[in-house]
Parts: structure tokens; sequence; C-alpha cells
């Protein structure tokens, strides 16, 4: 008896595991932090100066007199501390700077929680002008903080990635770090979207204007989100009762089919296309993509893997030839490849291991890189050839490719960088 | 980590359209603190149970001359406008309880900051006049009738309220 017991607890502890604790990387956690940072970001980035006076300042809209007394752990704000604008847009401005460093994932284990605070901040000083996107926001954020994120696809991850090439080669590249506990929130994330779609659709089943399939009418007659012209629905209200009934279909269904992995695509597409009618028809485009992003921790892995594998074989593979005696062409190198998380790039010492194809003469004056079709790039032309098909480097193509101005004199430059190299390794990199 | 997924799991899994019960009543009094610190102890009611029919607020300013003008608030910005919603809410929320918004002093608050807004002492007094939409069906729409006509609008006035003559324009 006493072993039947046992077996059971430990069956059942092995299930929990397996259901929260599995040794995954971080790939969908990380998605959702650039997501949430991106959304954060444009959402208080945008926000002119008259606004966050008029919202959140003394002299704004809502004096603190009046903020609402809450719980004791829901009033505090660093707003409460500022008298003077000044104050409150300094404040505002860090914290945007914040987002975005959320966003590319910079210092990401704490600036995380800086974020988190400094959105309570604003939340809890006017929480009249809170909407869903901010509650959506506050729920999927909280649980990132806890999780192990910075990992992938972040600036983090490029340092970790750098200095490994700079230690180990830049043949090298480790691998993406693992985390049970990053598995854990990623079901957390889940969790929570399966409660918002469930509770969204079932207290939907308490109003009659849902049942009688009249609710998309009612709330897109409402001048706040009326955005579309309604002759079309008016002229056939079927259209509207679908949606009405397409809508509570899908949420209330989506905590039941979400967690198999033959429904769990449709589930994602029907979640999509309701959010994305809700951006279209209802203006709600910032909630919309909020939401979307919370989706998006249903992503499997395998996908991502898919969609990178994918990505790869329509860009072809590229081999960069640069020069191994060359410190600083190292490093350089080192923090170039940092960037290619998909690994498109291969690379070749040539004081080593010459190219078939490039002569060693000419690498002496340019790095080089050679792509599928053969074609070996110089230099400036290597870069600016690099930076479209390598996702990590996307943020450098407006540099590359600003009209005349980027050939003009991004070839000069890398060509006497090139021609001084020597030198610049002397001065630049430390002796190993 | 097991305790904490425990514990937040059942946190946010409470929060939802359930009817009050004994188990969730004494849950929630053990984590109403935490989930009001991270602001998830309100449901997700998006639209529902039914969704809301809107409403314009505006004002009107009164000049020491007798003249009047009118200002929007909830349409003051396109709907596009990245703060649209922001501004949207809080005007539509402010007058949704008139008894309770005058109670806590909402109004006052308002208004100070909009007599802020004409500076000069030239305004007087404003007052805030909200339009509540009524129910306008599909047929209302087929013949010819649109949501914002007067018949499905119900006006309500709320002040004066006095502009200090200061320059504070404090009411």
């Amino acid at each position: 008896m006493s072993s039947l017991f046992g077996g059971w607890v430990n069956s059942s502890i092995a299930l929990w595991f397996k259901i929260w604790f599995q040794d995954k990387n971080t790939l969908p956690l990380d998605v959702s932090r650039v997501g949430i940072g991106f959304l954060l970001f444009f959402n208080y980035g945008m926000l002119t100066s008259a606004d966050v006076v008029a919202l959140y300042g003394e002299t704004g809209i809502f004096s603190r007199a009046v903020v609402p007394e809450m719980s004791q752990f829901s009033t505090f704000s660093f707003f409460n501390y500022f008298d003077q604008a000044w104050q409150l847009l300094t404040f505002h401005y860090v914290f945007v700077a914040l987002c975005f460093c959320l966003m590319v994932g910079w210092r990401t284990r704490w600036v995380k929680w800086l974020v988190l605070i400094g959105h309570l901040s604003y939340f809890n000083r006017n929480e009249f002008v809170v909407y869903g996107v901010d509650t959506v926001v506050i729920a999927l954020l909280f649980i990132l903080c806890v999780a192990p994120i910075g990992s992938a696809l972040s600036l983090d991850r490029v340092r970790q990635v750098r200095k490994h090439k700079n230690i180990h080669g830049l043949d090298s590249r480790p691998p993406l770090p693992t985390s049970p506990r990053g598995f854990a929130c990623q079901r957390l994330l889940q969790l929570q979207m399966a409660v918002i779609f469930f509770s969204a659709g079932t207290i939907k089943l308490g109003g009659d204007l849902w049942w009688s399939g009249v609710a998309p009418w009612a709330a897109l007659n409402n001048n706040e989100v009326a955005f579309v012209p309604m002759g079309l629905f008016a002229e056939h209200f079927w259209i509207v009762n679908l949606i009405a009934y397409g809508t509570v279909f899908v949420e209330v269904s989506y905590p039941f089919l979400i967690w198999s992995f033959k429904t769990r695509p449709y589930v994602l597409v029907a979640a999509l296309l309701l959010h994305v009618f809700i951006a279209v028809m209802m203006g709600m485009y910032f909630f919309a993509s909020a939401m979307i992003v919370g989706h998006l921790a249903f992503m499997r892995r395998h996908w991502y893997a898919a969609a990178g594998a994918w990505w790869r074989q329509k860009t072809g593979p590229m081999e960069m030839i640069y020069d191994g005696q060359c410190g600083f062409c190292k490093r350089a190198m080192a923090w170039f490849l940092a960037y290619d998380g998909l690994q498109q790039i291969s690379v070749r010492d040539y004081r080593t291991n010459p190219s078939p194809l490039v002569a060693s003469e000419q690498v002496d004056k340019a790095l080089y890189l050679v792509t599928a079709d053969e074609q070996a790039l110089p230099g400036f032309d290597a870069y600016r050839y690099a930076v479209t098909r390598v996702p990590g480097l996307w943020w450098q193509v407006p540099m590359f490719y600003i009209p005349v101005f980027s050939k003009l004199l991004g070839r000069p430059i890398y060509n006497w960088i090139a021609a001084n190299r020597g030198i610049i390794s002397q001065c630049v990199v430390k002796p190993s | 980590m097991s305790v904490f997924v425990c514990w937040h799991a059942v946190g946010i899994a409470m929060v939802g359209p359930y009817a009050n019960s004994n188990l969730r009543d004494g849950l929630m009094n053990v984590y109403a603190r935490y989930l009001a610190v991270i602001h998830l102890d309100r449901s997700w009611s998006f639209y529902a149970p039914n969704p809301f029919l809107g409403s314009i607020l505006s004002y009107e300013t009164l000049s020491a001359a007798g003249e009047t003008k009118a200002y929007p608030l909830t349409q003051a910005r396109a709907q596009f406008d990245h703060a649209y919603f922001r501004y949207t809410n809080f005007y539509a929320y402010l007058f949704s309880d008139a008894e309770y918004s005058k109670r806590r002093g909402y109004d006052l608050s308002v208004a100070r900051y909009l007599c802020s807004q004409h500076p000069g002492g030239d305004v007087i007094s404003i007052n805030f006049i909200l339009l509540n939409q009524t129910t306008f069906t599909d047929q209302d729409y087929r013949n010819g009738k649109r949501p914002l006509d007067d018949e499905f609008l119900q006006k309500k006035v709320f002040g004066p309220y006095r502009c200090a003559p200061s320059s504070e324009g404090a009411p």
C-alpha cells in the first residue's frame, strides 16, 4: 500500500515538473519581452511633454489631492514626489529610455524591475487614464520580471556571445541558456492569457446583447471607438451576429483548445484575427498588440527554429574572410558576429586557411564576404550585404543604406580603418 | 519556484467570472493585497457583460463679455492619436457617476485644469456638457438616422465652475 502511495507521489511530482519545469531555452519569453518593451516604449514615448503634464502632473487634469485611496500597496507612485514639471518630465524620459533598454535587452536583469515599478507609478498616479493595454502589460511584465529573460534576442546575449568568441575563437558560439524557471514563467504567461480569454468570454455570456448577437453593433456605434462606417453591417446584420458569436466562441474555447498541439495553431490564428479586427475596427491597436504579444507565449520553439531555418535557406550561406593576425579585426568580427543569432555567417582566417576564391593579397587590404553564389564583396560592401540578411543586424540597415552618404562616407572610412588596422590594434586591443 | 508558481497561478486563475463563494472569498482575503499591488484584482471584462453605449463630454466657457464657446474633451484628439484612449477614458469616466465625482472632487480638478488652459482672466466660468448615447439599432441606420443624432443623445450639464480671476486660473 505504502509503495503504491509512494509511486503515486513520485509520478505526481514527475508530472508537476514535466508540466512546469522543463529545461528549455527562454526564446519565447524573450520574444514577449521584446514585444512588451516595444509597446511600452512607443506607448509612453509618443506622449508629448504637454500630455505627460496634463495626464500625470500636479497642474494637470487630476491633481494629487483627488487621487483615490485604494489599497495602501497600490498607491505607490514616484509621481507622488514630483512637484515640478521638470521633475516629472525627467522621470518620464528616463522611463522611456528604460523601456527601450527592456526592448533591446540591455541589462535586462534589473531594467525589467525598474520598468515594472515605473509603469506602476503611471498606473497608480492616474488610474482613470489606463485601459486594457495597461492591465494586460502589467500582468505579463510581472511574470517576465520573475523570469530569467534577456538571454536571447538581447544585447545581453550579444555581450555574452562576443565575450565567448573573444575567448574561445570566432567559430565558437555558446548555446542559448536553458532554464526550468523560465519554462515555468512561460507556462504562467500562457495561463494568464487563458484566464483573460476565458473571463472575457464567460462574462460576455452574462450579457443579453452578446446572446442576441447585437453587441458588436452596440460597441461599434459607441462614438469613442466608432472607426468604420456602419452601412455594410446595417445592410447585412448577419455579419454582426457572426462576429458576436465568433468572438464568444473563440474566447470561451481558447483555454480548452490552446493546450493541444493539434488545435493550437488554429486557436492562435483565430485569436490573432480577433485582435486584428479590434485594432482595425475599433482603433485599439495598442491593446490588440499587447494581447498578441501575450499569445506569443504559446509559440512553440520549433516554430521559431523552422522560421530561422527558412530564413537561412532563403538568404544562403555567407563566409567572411578576415585577418587572424589583426587583434582589432578579430574583436570587430566578434562584435559583428555576436548579432548573428541564426549563425548565417561562417568565418575564415586567411592566414591559416586561405580562401580558394579570394587571393590573400586582396584580404590584406580589406575583409571579404563570399556569398552563396560565390560573389566576393570587399570591406564596406561586405557589411552592407550582410546587414540586410542577418536579422540581428537589421538595426544597422539605415546606416548602410542612406542614399549616396552611406557609400560616399562608408567606403573611405572602412578603407582608412582597414589600412591602419595594425596601428589601431596596438592602440585599442590589450595584449592577451 | 514551485511555491511561487502555485501561488501566482491560483491568484491569476481566481480573478474571473465566478460568483462569490466561501472558497473564493476566503482566498481573496489572502490574495487581496498581492493582487492589488500588480492590479490583477480586476476582472477581464472587455466589452462585457454588455458594451457601453458611449458618451461625449465637452465644455463651454463663459467670458466676461457674456460670450460662450464650446470645446471638445472626449473628442479633442484624433482617434488614431496615441493618447486618444487615455483622454477619452478619463473624460468618459468623469461624469459616469456624477455624484461620486463631485464628492471626490474630480470635477473640480478637471475644471481647474481647463480654466488654466484659458489664461488672461477672460473666462469666468465653465460648464461641462455630457451627451450620453442611447440605443441605436440597425433599423434606425437603415432609416437614415445616425448614432449621434439629437434623438439618440441625452444631454446633461454640470456647472457652472467659476474660474479664478487671477492668472492661476483655479475655479
